[in-house]
């Protein structure tokens, strides 16, 4: 019976899809038409609402009065853990319609007043797999199971707040956002195997197969194992944005921004079910020929790492723009490590009114790198590089764009409970978006 | 902490101090299509400039006296002709009131209070006032604060509403500025910087059309005495006369627009002597 003890470690859990939108990375959804057309680089330029994201010093370089809209992206997620169940691959995928910004900035007394929302994160996962397994035993007999997932995960992160920002001198500003945090997660996961096999299937085993492996299995007439996992997260703090944004020389434009969530409360609910008919199963919710409820509530707090973004840009005429971003992330002990992530953007008018911008950008795993042989704290680590290019279009009142951001990026992961066993993981991302801005 | 603090501050301050450099290479080329003036814009210029003017007319009866009012409005086309703004129909109307000012809206409709008339003693001093009021239009002091614009209806802005889930911004604001712009002339003033653009421009239309340059001096001059201290003080409408004057002399004698072109003393003082 070669797959059994590989199922087995497979239906005790496949514990890692609790993982969140992405927690694992700092830039999974680019903010705003013109910044995510430049691959989020915009630290330097900020110079319209979606500015108040990026840098709020520079939204007192806004050319007019703006409102802006990314009213529709579209974003696809795919992540494959290769061979992961039985020599199948396992495919989670997301796939949202998200309005992911939306600001208004307007000239206040010495200053220029703002307010936006952005969605930073999303994720909605709807996964219903059967996974056919082939548990043959090497007499020649066929026997095929069907291990069904069942995944429904919907977490949102939320940032929405006012902004203000002041012009120093002319060649220098500062400004501060303060975001409300919120992030709020959904998640429903269902794991159910079920084994046609009979008690004269398995005798039928034991005879031919090795002892250690079928004793695994199960001594009653249906074999099954079901797990039931709910999740609800509610966590509320404040991100504040400080930023300033400086001119150094004509044509030359600097920036930094130090931001960091406090989180102020954080509430979770846990629900666990697991009924089992499997023999030697002894976990502490799962137990054999027993149904085990298990309820856990955590309220408290965890900690972000603060965040250190430079640029610079480089406005050579008024039809071309170059620019880029270091973002440095401090690491929390035993929790995230220390990384950075660069990009660089370029913006070039075809016409007048016709613009085109082109990005490029890392998003690094916040984990370290897998060990073989051990079971890791932190489940994943994959570095994430990516690619945008948009096309906007300006009447004297409004702009459109259209753009499209690709994600792409292989890795390691350990997706089995219990299992040392590492995956190679692929992440694929493909967001389309559709932006307007209005000038007031 | 607090040291880190002091030396922040300490580099913001050196920062601030280096010379200052020009911000605008951060204009993108598109932002130059703002400033084209459409076919939509004057259309919303009007419609803008006369809902001003009846709201103005509310507040103000006009004065009901063809003869008078057919001769403002010959002084005010005989400007107009020299005006850079022949896209529009300027419209002159005589308003019944005690007080001495002249008022004009966007889309060419400029009012003259009987007050700022009796005030006057020739046809180039009324000459100067329509053409200062002229001037507010012409450099579209209003249209400029209020951001009055045509509708856009291209494809790109139309698409735009939608994902954007908005209306048309001249839409939504127009509204809201009617009662800004009213505010404005009757209560706030125009900022002083178009109040003494208006001053020059106004000057030039009299030498333009062969008034006498000084007209607008001598009536600000009668203005100033006919009207106590307190109220000029009181007075936002207008930047202090004084600062006019100083400023217009200035521009008078830097620009070689001291002439002394007719007054149309006789023909003003024969209508306005029987029609007032």
């Amino acid at each position: 019976m070669k797959n059994l003890n590989y199922i087995v470690l497979l239906i005790i859990g496949i514990i890692n899809a609790s993982v969140s939108a992405d927690e694992y990375h700092y830039k999974d959804i680019l903010i705003g038409d013109r910044a995510a057309g430049l691959g989020g680089t915009y630290v330097a330029v900020s110079d319209d609402p979606s500015g108040m994201y990026y840098n709020p010093a520079g939204i007192v370089y806004a050319a007019s009065q703006k409102l802006s809209a990314s009213m529709n992206t579209y974003n696809i997620r795919k992540t494959t853990y290769k061979n992961a169940l039985a020599g199948k691959d396992w495919v989670r995928s997301s796939s949202l319609l998200l309005p992911n910004f939306f600001g208004v900035t307007q000239p206040l007394g010495v200053g220029t007043f703002g307010i936006s929302y952005a969605i930073p994160d999303s994720a909605i996962e709807d996964q219903d797999q059967t996974i056919p397994l082939d548990i043959s035993p090497n007499d020649g007999n066929n026997a095929t199971t069907d291990f069904t997932i069942n995944f429904n995960n919907q977490d949102n992160t939320y940032n929405a707040g006012p902004s203000f920002a002041l012009k120093i001198s002319k060649n220098l500003s500062m400004g501060i956002t303060l975001y409300g945090y919120t992030r709020i997660q959904e998640q429903i996961f269902n794991q159910v195997f079920e084994a046609p096999l009979s008690h004269n299937d398995i005798a039928a085993v034991e005879a031919t197969e090795t002892i250690a492996a079928v004793d695994a299995v199960v001594n009653t007439e249906d074999v099954y194992h079901m797990e039931n996992l709910y999740i609800s997260r509610k966590e509320y703090g404040i991100k504040p944005i400080f930023g300033i944004m400086y001119t150094p020389y004509e044509k030359i434009s600097l920036g930094i921004t130090f931001s960091n969530t406090w989180m102020l409360s954080n509430t979770i609910v846990r629900q666990e079910v697991c009924a089992s008919t499997l023999r030697n199963i002894n976990t502490t919710l799962c137990k054999q020929g027993e149904l085990n409820r298990l309820k856990t509530e955590f309220e408290g707090t965890r900690e972000f790492p603060w965040e250190l973004a430079t640029g610079i840009a480089y406005f050579p005429s008024n039809t071309l723009m170059l620019t880029s971003d270091i973002v440095i992330y401090k690491g929390i002990n035993a929790t995230t490590k220390p990384m950075f992530n660069i990009s660089a953007g370029i913006e070039y008018y075809l016409t007048k009114t016709f613009a085109l911008r082109a990005g490029g950008f890392t998003n690094n795993a916040n984990t370290p790198e897998l060990i073989p042989g051990v079971i890791n704290r932190y489940p994943e680590h994959v570095d994430l590089k990516g690619g945008t290019i948009s096309l906007s279009n300006f009447t004297r009142s409004s702009s459109l764009s259209f753009g499209v951001v690709l994600t792409k990026g292989t890795g390691e992961a350990q997706v089995l409970s219990g299992s040392p066993n590492l995956q190679v993981t692929e992440i694929l991302g493909i967001t389309a978006f559709m932006s307007a801005s209005h000038s007031l | 902490m607090h040291t880190h603090f002091i030396f922040l501050f300490l580099l913001l301050l050196a920062i601030s101090s280096f010379p200052l450099l020009a911000d605008n290479f951060r204009l993108r080329v598109h932002t130059q299509t703002l400033s084209l003036l459409t076919e939509e814009d004057i259309h919303a210029e009007i419609h803008f400039g006369k809902t001003v003017a009846a709201r103005l007319l509310g507040q103000y009866p006009p004065y009901d006296n063809k003869a008078l009012t057919r001769y403002v409005n010959l002084v005010g086309q005989a400007l107009v002709l020299n005006s850079p703004r022949q896209d529009i129909t300027f419209h002159f109307s005589i308003v019944n009131s005690n007080t001495i000012n002249a008022y004009s809206t966007p889309g060419g409709y400029v009012f003259i209070t009987t007050q700022a008339i009796k005030t006057m003693q020739d046809e180039s001093e009324l000459a100067a006032v329509l053409a200062h009021e002229i001037a507010h239009i012409t450099e579209k002091h209003i249209v400029n604060e209020f951001k009055i614009k045509g509708k856009d209806d291209s494809i790109t802005s139309g698409i735009t509403r939608i994902v954007g889930g908005s209306k048309d911004s001249a839409t939504v604001a127009f509204q809201n500025a009617v009662d800004k712009a009213v505010d404005l002339l009757l209560s706030r003033g125009f900022k002083h910087d178009d109040e003494l653009g208006s001053d020059q421009v106004a000057v030039t239309l009299l030498a333009q059309t062969g008034y006498d340059t000084m007209a607008l001096e001598r009536y600000l001059r009668r203005v100033i005495k006919a009207t106590e201290e307190d109220d000029r003080k009181k007075s936002n409408t207008h930047p202090t006369t004084d600062l006019r004057l100083d400023t217009l002399n200035e521009y008078q004698k830097s620009s070689d627009l001291i002439l002394h072109f007719p007054q149309g003393k006789k023909r003003f003082q024969a209508i306005t002597s029987n029609n007032l």
